[in-house]
């Protein structure tokens, strides 16, 4: 077999290479997975031979692919039985793509599967360019993507029972015969060997053929993508023709790209984006039809061309390739500046407007910290909101405080401008959940408030904070023992980065009849905590217990410590309206904490966190993190 | 201020840790590609390709992401209007 060829790099290469790295990455952070339409085609003009250009693509983008797939999981979104049995037999379909990839390299060379690549190219492009602007067209007219019902086809497959056959998907939430997963499988592997680009295939049969929700259609897809990718690299590698210089000049662009583009889309709207997606998709087909002409000539298909030729055509389809892509970055930077800066626009008016209407409410208490005019309660539909919305509402009749439902739709930009409907159902599930979660609670003043975010813990943060509230009230995950599970990690990442204190409930809390519970270890925090809970007695009409622990093995002098804390705190509380009892005792501190609430049946425990550290693990304090895993009624975290 | 300071170096730190890789990378150019060239006779030299591709992915996705968060640039956040319970 003849050698494969790698291009020479020089300052030129490198920079064009991560230059098209970047916008393509832009384009594909834009426009939805597929910025490999661009990328494959543009190496090619860098003279990298087809076989390289498919190779090095599919390299640099797996382990991207994994690190997404692992971040959806978290969200539940993927169906790793489905994703990993698509991506097996993705794996044959590469296989036999390559098969045939190799057989007409064998046979014709360079020329022959460059050729080839740029044939299957055309007519993808085509087909999904022309799919994309006739969607574009009904976007527009409706300005808003609609959820659409489950398509009929996919009723139709899910109703074929074949025995031996069926399989149980949860992301279908029903059974499907193998032999219709087969076919699309091999498809999507197929066509990413031959073009680096299977998703094409891959995510809208999912959805339009199994039925699979669209959410859950591209964050499977990465698991496919990870599976072919990496088996592709292997199969690719071994021929050795993935040139990882390429790869990773790619990726360094497209890194900084991608990012960029994702950002690019939340400031548009739907159609804008189908807009550019098919334009560029069209031009760069536009351009493949300058080099066949070339390998057509190569092969002895027709007449040969002269060199001169050969090279004006190519150097005008270069050129084609070139405006597509300027034209794609130009779109993306544009639509970045000019929505920053009307965003911005709109928050400053935002703001102007909230602190006016606000002014009169804070003159009246001036309490920057203690104040409760405004909860935010994080409600996902769940279960475990429920006790969040109960506490929430509880202490806002108490205090005659605003409630804010507020349910984040977790939109990932880049997989939803390809696929619309995943915005839709996203935003349509955050609806439900914030309208059940309006339905629990009785407060005079209670509202909903659905945000869009890639990330729920993003969401509430941004959203508590713009909505400029005193409290956000959020449940408790409760699952196997470890503490870090039993909070979850978002309600820490909450916790780690909101800017006002978080009232942790675990599943079925209230606000129960007795005293405030602090807990102090004579620390700056430990001071917050206490002031907050001194504050929130008086406003609720209840007792203060501070409470103090030793651990057992520490010394007399840390002792005497515990015991001055709780005095000074005594002493400060002395002669205002709260009765104080301060509680030294020996153990755990989570446990006495814990303890020392059941005893007294609390409503609620005021704990002190340390603030953010960089760290997630370290967001908050190993104590407070396990009195909230641990406690058996709501805890408030106070910085 | 120490937020952005925290957020500063720890883009510091990723982005040196890529600069290097991708130095290292280029300086051993010519050999990485001379491993590539015999991979068809030593198949198990693909897990050069795959083992750099993880370590680059990961570094310079960590530093991607916190230099433009360091940079201010972040996704608009869509608060759709607050309802009242009236409207509901």
């Amino acid at each position: 077999m003849a050698e494969v060829q790698f291009i020479e790099l020089n300052a030129a290469t490198v920079f064009l290479l991560v230059l098209i790295g970047f916008i393509g990455g832009m384009v594909s952070g834009f426009i939805g997975s597929g910025g490999a339409f661009v990328l494959t085609p543009a190496m090619m003009s860098l003279g990298a031979p087809a076989m390289v250009a498919v190779a090095s693509n599919i390299c640099h983008k797996f382990p991207k692919a994994l690190v997404g797939a692992v971040k959806r999981h978290k969200y539940g979104q993927v169906d790793v039985k489905l994703g990993v049995i698509l991506g097996m037999v993705a794996e044959a379909g590469m296989l036999a793509g390559k098969h045939v990839m190799t057989s007409i390299k064998q046979g014709f060379g360079d020329a022959g599967t460059d050729l080839y690549v740029s044939v299957v190219f055309i007519v993808v492009l085509a087909i999904v360019g022309g799919y994309v602007l006739r969607d574009y067209r009904r976007l527009k007219r409706l300005d808003h993507a609609l959820p659409e019902a489950k398509p009929g086809l996919a009723r139709w497959i899910q109703s074929v029972e074949i025995p031996g056959t069926m399989i149980h998907f949860k992301a279908i939430g029903a059974r499907i015969s193998l032999l219709f997963i087969l076919p699309i499988g091999f498809a999507t592997g197929m066509l990413a060997a031959t073009i680096a680009v299977g998703g094409f295939i891959g995510v809208p049969a999912m959805i339009y053929l199994l039925g699979v929700p669209a959410i859950m259609a591209s964050a499977t897809e990465l698991v496919i993508a990870f599976v072919m990718g990496l088996g592709g690299t292997i199969f690719y590698g071994l021929e050795g023709a993935v040139d990882i210089r390429l790869s990773m000049l790619i990726l360094l662009g497209s890194l900084f790209g991608i990012q960029l583009g994702a950002i690019g889309t939340t400031y548009v709207k739907d159609y804008q984006v189908k807009l550019v997606m098919a334009v560029i998709m069209l031009t760069v087909l536009f351009s493949r039809f300058f080099y066949i002409p070339g390998y057509l000539s190569a092969l002895g298909m027709i007449a040969p061309l002269d060199h001169e030729s050969v090279g004006t055509l190519k150097t005008l389809g270069d050129s084609v390739l070139a405006v597509a892509l300027i034209l794609g970055a130009v779109t993306v930077l544009t639509s970045l500046t000019r929505g920053m800066a009307e965003h911005r626009k709109e928050e400053q008016r935002l703001e102007l407007e909230a602190s006016m209407a606000r002014l009169a409410p804070i003159a009246a208490t001036l309490e920057p910290s203690a104040r409760l005019a405004r909860l935010v309660v994080a409600s996902d539909g769940s279960q475990y909101s429920s006790g969040a919305l109960t506490t929430a509402d509880d202490l806002a009749r108490a205090t005659g405080a605003e409630v804010l439902v507020l349910s984040v739709a977790v939109v990932n930009p880049e997989y939803a401008t390809a696929v619309p409907e995943l915005r839709a159902t996203a935003l349509a599930n955050a609806e439900t959940a914030a309208s059940l979660g309006l339905a629990a609670l009785s407060a005079v003043r209670r509202n909903r408030l659905i945000v869009e975010a890639d990330d729920p813990y993003r969401g509430i943060v941004e959203a508590a904070e713009e909505a400029r509230a005193d409290l956000i009230v959020i449940g408790r995950r409760g699952k196997r023992g470890l503490a870090r599970d039993l909070i979850g990690d978002a309600t820490a990442k909450v916790i780690g980065h909101a800017s006002c204190p978080v009232l942790v409930c675990p599943r079925g809390a209230h606000l129960a009849e007795g005293p405030i519970l602090a807990a102090t270890d004579g620390s700056r925090f430990g001071d917050a905590a206490t002031w907050y809970a001194a504050k929130l007695a008086e406003r609720l009409g209840r007792r203060l217990v501070v409470v103090s622990a030793v651990l057992p093995s520490q010394t007399e002098a840390r002792r005497r410590e515990a015991v001055a804390t709780i005095e000074r705190v005594e002493t400060a509380l002395r002669g205002g309206p709260v009765a104080v009892k301060g509680v030294v005792d020996t153990g755990r501190p989570e446990q006495v904490i814990v303890d020392q609430a059941r005893h007294e049946n609390a409503a609620l425990i005021v704990i002190g966190t340390h603030g953010r550290t960089g760290l997630d693990r370290l967001l908050m304090g190993s104590v407070a993190e396990r009195v909230i895993g641990f406690a058996d009624r709501p805890v408030l975290a106070v910085r | 201020m120490t937020h952005d300071k925290r957020l500063w170096s720890r883009t510091v730190f990723w982005g040196v840790i890529t600069a290097l890789l991708y130095a290292t990378l280029f300086i051993e150019a010519e050999s990485v590609i001379r491993l590539a060239r015999e991979t068809p006779q030593h198949p198990w030299l693909v897990l050069v390709p795959i083992a750099i591709a993880f370590a680059i992915s990961f570094t310079h996705g960590a530093f991607t992401g916190l230099f433009w968060e360091a940079m201010g640039l972040k996704a608009a956040s869509k608060p759709k209007t607050p309802q009242t319970a009236g409207q509901e």
